[in-house]
């Protein structure tokens, strides 16, 4: 019965973040590098993109590509060739796949999202000019 | 703080975030200082572990852009 529950919270967040994928309105691309093509983690990106994007693929591009040197998937969305500010390392399931969305949704106007900054808290952030370099790390969820 | 983040990046680009799955580079995380998730990590700041709420996070980011530990 929780097993029932469990699949069908997913499948419910899962058609939610379709949704939101489907009012996506300007070409996007997702970069995903990886060791290889065979790699594990690749192979589970491949599947989850291909859940959450199914049909919109010519407006959402994925593109894959390989980097020996790496250690793991990264993955980066991209409007015009031009990278976003978040990146993700390993494959984005769980809330790292709404994430995911979030930032394909950030990449075009306009972008509303709830809740938002303070206009203090944006004034602050606005205020730094050096390049910064964030790491979060999270667990599976 | 994914979603945090994400907002954050748009509203100011030249901080970028990279989301890490520590499972998955649990040698990273390790090299990093990480012992629990979220931990969040940007120099010259210690590693910060747990949730921020916007305000600690946005300020914990001026501080790291101004040198301040």
């Amino acid at each position: 019965m929780v097993h029932q529950l469990r699949l069908a919270h997913m499948m419910n967040a899962l058609a939610g973040l379709k949704r939101r994928i489907a009012h996506i309105t300007v070409p996007l691309s997702i970069a995903i590098t990886a060791p290889s093509l065979h790699h594990p983690q690749l192979l589970a990106t491949r599947e989850l993109l291909d859940a959450v994007l199914g049909g919109q693929e010519e407006l959402i591009t994925p593109a894959y590509r390989t980097d020996p040197t790496l250690d793991g998937v990264r993955v980066q969305v991209k409007r015009e060739g031009r990278a976003g500010p978040v990146s993700f390392w390993g494959t984005p399931s769980g809330y790292e796949l709404e994430g995911l969305v979030l930032a394909l949704e950030s990449l075009q106007d306009p972008f509303e999202v709830h809740p938002a900054l303070t206009p203090a808290e944006s004034e602050l952030l606005s205020q730094i000019s050096r390049p910064l370099n964030a790491d979060l790390y999270v667990a599976p969820t | 703080m994914v979603h945090l983040a994400v907002v954050i990046g748009r509203i100011n680009p030249v901080i970028r975030f990279r989301v890490i799955q520590v499972d998955q580079f649990p040698e990273q995380a390790e090299k990093a200082g990480v012992k629990s998730t979220p931990t969040l990590v940007v120099d010259p700041l210690p590693p910060h572990a747990g949730n921020l709420p916007s305000h600690h996070l946005v300020f914990y980011l001026w501080q790291a852009a101004n040198g301040e530990p």
